[in-house]
């Protein structure tokens, strides 16, 4: 029974540390922008003071905790340092970094079968213009722009906002 | 008993530093909020941070921590909480990978980056830990090899898990806050430092001797020290002692014992010790003179820690020891008060310390029934286990400010505390202390 009774004390004390961990988790998710909150229209039309400034620090409270200054990590992070200019360059690419961003998986239709392609978490809770901030952070960082083409136009709110709709 | 109001305040220090990390990942600057389930994710990880490093301080043998549990309450809690803190280190990861299973590319330690790598790394340790600790015995790893993998993938567990953290770096990316966390865990493992490299160092100031091994029944023998060069150790009876015997103070060879010896008595005392394999299989081949370090008192498992009018005591086996002390204590004091005594053994031939029993009896108002598991021919006392028919007797000759003593094998404890609640005893009068710390 005295036993008992720690073994009671334990799960107790554990339960107020879940307890504490699922408060935090729910008040840390509400306070995310709300998608359907806010008309699509109206998001894009949010005005972005500076572009590259925002989106350096989206990048850096997002995305820098695993893909870093844009180096790989192992086999399953590859390098944004280049592999995100391959990307963007290549047929479709513009649309596709948009989606990966919103979806963190790629449709692809096979013989009219639809399949997803698991691999990257989804943003898609994120206001557009932040996902455009991060596209062109990304795209113009570690040696990157060097890489783009000269006529390259920067991402838009009202582009990923157009890309919710399409997918 | 329980000191409530101070074993309240330790528990609620207690969840407030299990939540440290939590609040430090959380103090601004904070990145912006993600979905439900990845913060969740990250909350049981900092969690777990927390739980995992306060085990050191549970385990340092600080005694206002134990006192008003019992330090092997406390021990019996740090294995409960241990095994519930690894669920809390599993759930962190799965968490993610039930929600979005592309997170299992962190899980590949060849193929991710360092953070993930750390982090796969400390949960490995953990739930070694978990497994060795648990299937200590099946697994067939002795006690010592036991201390040495525990301290060796504990202290691996928070430095890979906090490595994990400072890495993935999403809520800690800014100095202060590295610091503050690295700071957190190094004081918690450096308890560990304090307990294995410093105090052993203050205790090598203090060494004892072996002045005899004397065995008494098949299997059990009396470990008597001397100190050498101070004034020996004032201590309550049925308090006990982690003794370092003929090993470098640094060595991990160590084990706790009960006194058995009068605590009137400093300057000589007594361990009963029965070989029960490890390294009690050889206490009789201790040479005398080999040099002793004595952790200790520790424990609150003593009449001098509860005001009583009269005292039961029950023992089973070894369990003897912290008893026979309280007893000599007893008689050197020439105490009055009425004492019972129920001695369960498997043989009479293995019932140690019978004779030092008797002469007790002799000097106090102590009465002794012995049960024994396996009578002889011409036996005329209770066979088999410890049962309400023994003990109702005893319970009724005492009835003013009775306590309680009990002190035996697991299985037996717990039966006879139930015994004795159905008999009416508050189990606030009846103190026990387990004595297979692991």
């Amino acid at each position: 029974m005295r036993y008992t009774r720690i073994g009671l004390a334990s799960y107790a004390i554990a339960s107020v540390l879940v307890v504490a961990v699922v408060g935090v988790a729910w008040a840390r998710s509400r306070a995310l922008p709300d998608p359907e909150a806010t008309p699509a229209a109206e998001r894009a039309a949010e005005p972005i003071v500076d572009a590259q400034e925002s989106g350096a620090a989206a990048y850096q409270s997002e995305c820098s905790g695993c893909h870093g200054e844009g180096q790989a990590r192992g086999r399953s992070i590859p390098a944004l340092r280049g592999v995100a200019v391959e990307l963007f360059t290549s047929e479709g690419g513009r649309e596709y970094l948009i989606d990966f961003m919103l979806d963190g998986r790629v449709r692809s239709v096979e013989d009219g079968e639809v399949a997803y392609v698991e691999s990257h978490p989804s943003y898609g809770e994120r206001p557009d213009a932040r996902i455009a901030a991060i596209l062109d952070h990304m795209l113009v960082s570690w040696g990157n722009d060097a890489l783009l083409p000269a006529e390259r136009r920067p991402y838009s709110a009202s582009e990923v906002a157009a890309r919710r709709t399409v997918r | 008993m329980l000191h409530w109001r101070t074993g309240l305040l330790l528990v609620g220090l207690y969840v407030v530093l299990a939540l440290v990390p939590l609040a430090v990942g959380l103090a601004p600057p904070t990145p912006s909020g993600r979905a439900f389930w990845l913060e969740l994710s990250v909350a049981l990880g900092f969690v777990g941070l927390g739980q995992l490093a306060l085990q050191f301080a549970l385990i340092a043998r600080f005694r206002r921590i134990s006192e008003p549990f019992g330090i092997d309450l406390v021990m019996q809690y740090h294995r409960q909480i241990g095994i519930l803190t690894v669920l809390l280190v599993l759930a962190h990861p799965l968490v993610l990978i039930a929600w979005r299973p592309a997170y299992a590319a962190m899980l590949n330690p060849v193929a991710d980056g360092w953070a993930g790598r750390a982090g796969v790394l400390a949960t490995v340790a953990m739930v070694g830990l978990v497994v060795l600790s648990l299937w200590r015995r099946p697994l067939r790893l002795g006690y010592e090899a036991w201390r040495v993998s525990h301290a060796l993938l504990g202290v691996a567990a928070v430095a890979l898990a906090q490595l994990h953290v400072s890495l993935t770096g999403l809520y800690v990316d800014t100095p202060w806050k590295h610091a503050v966390l690295m700071a957190w865990s190094a004081a918690f493992v450096g308890l560990i430092v304090y307990l294995r490299l410093l105090k052993p160092f203050r205790l090598a100031r203090r060494p004892w001797r072996v002045a005899d091994v004397r065995p008494d029944v098949a299997g059990t023998w009396n470990l008597v020290i001397e100190p050498d060069g101070h004034d020996g150790l004032a201590f309550a009876p049925g308090q006990f002692a982690w003794l370092k015997i003929g090993r470098s103070p640094w060595g991990l060879e160590e084990h706790p014992f009960s006194f058995s010896s009068s605590a009137e008595q400093h300057a000589r005392v007594e361990f009963g010790i029965k070989e029960l394999g490890d390294f009690t299989a050889d206490i009789g081949r201790v040479p005398v003179g080999t040099r002793v370090l004595l952790d200790g008192p520790h424990g609150s498992f003593s009449c001098d820690f509860q005001a009583a009018d009269s005292l039961l005591f029950i023992a089973g086996g070894i369990g003897i020891s912290p008893i026979l002390s309280m007893l000599h204590t007893l008689a050197d004091r020439e105490d009055r008060r009425p004492l019972r005594l129920v001695y369960a053994c498997s043989r009479w031939d293995r019932t140690a310390f019978r004779s030092e029993l008797e002469t007790l009896e002799g000097r106090l108002d102590l009465r002794s029934v012995y049960v024994l598991e396996e009578g002889h021919e011409g036996w005329t006392g209770a066979t088999g286990y410890v049962t309400r028919e023994v003990l109702a007797p005893l319970l009724a000759e005492q009835t003013v400010g009775r306590q309680v003593f009990l002190c035996g094998p697991d299985a037996m404890m717990m039966v006879v505390e139930r015994i004795l609640v159905d008999c009416g005893v508050p189990r606030s009068r009846i103190a026990m202390e387990r004595f297979y710390l692991v």
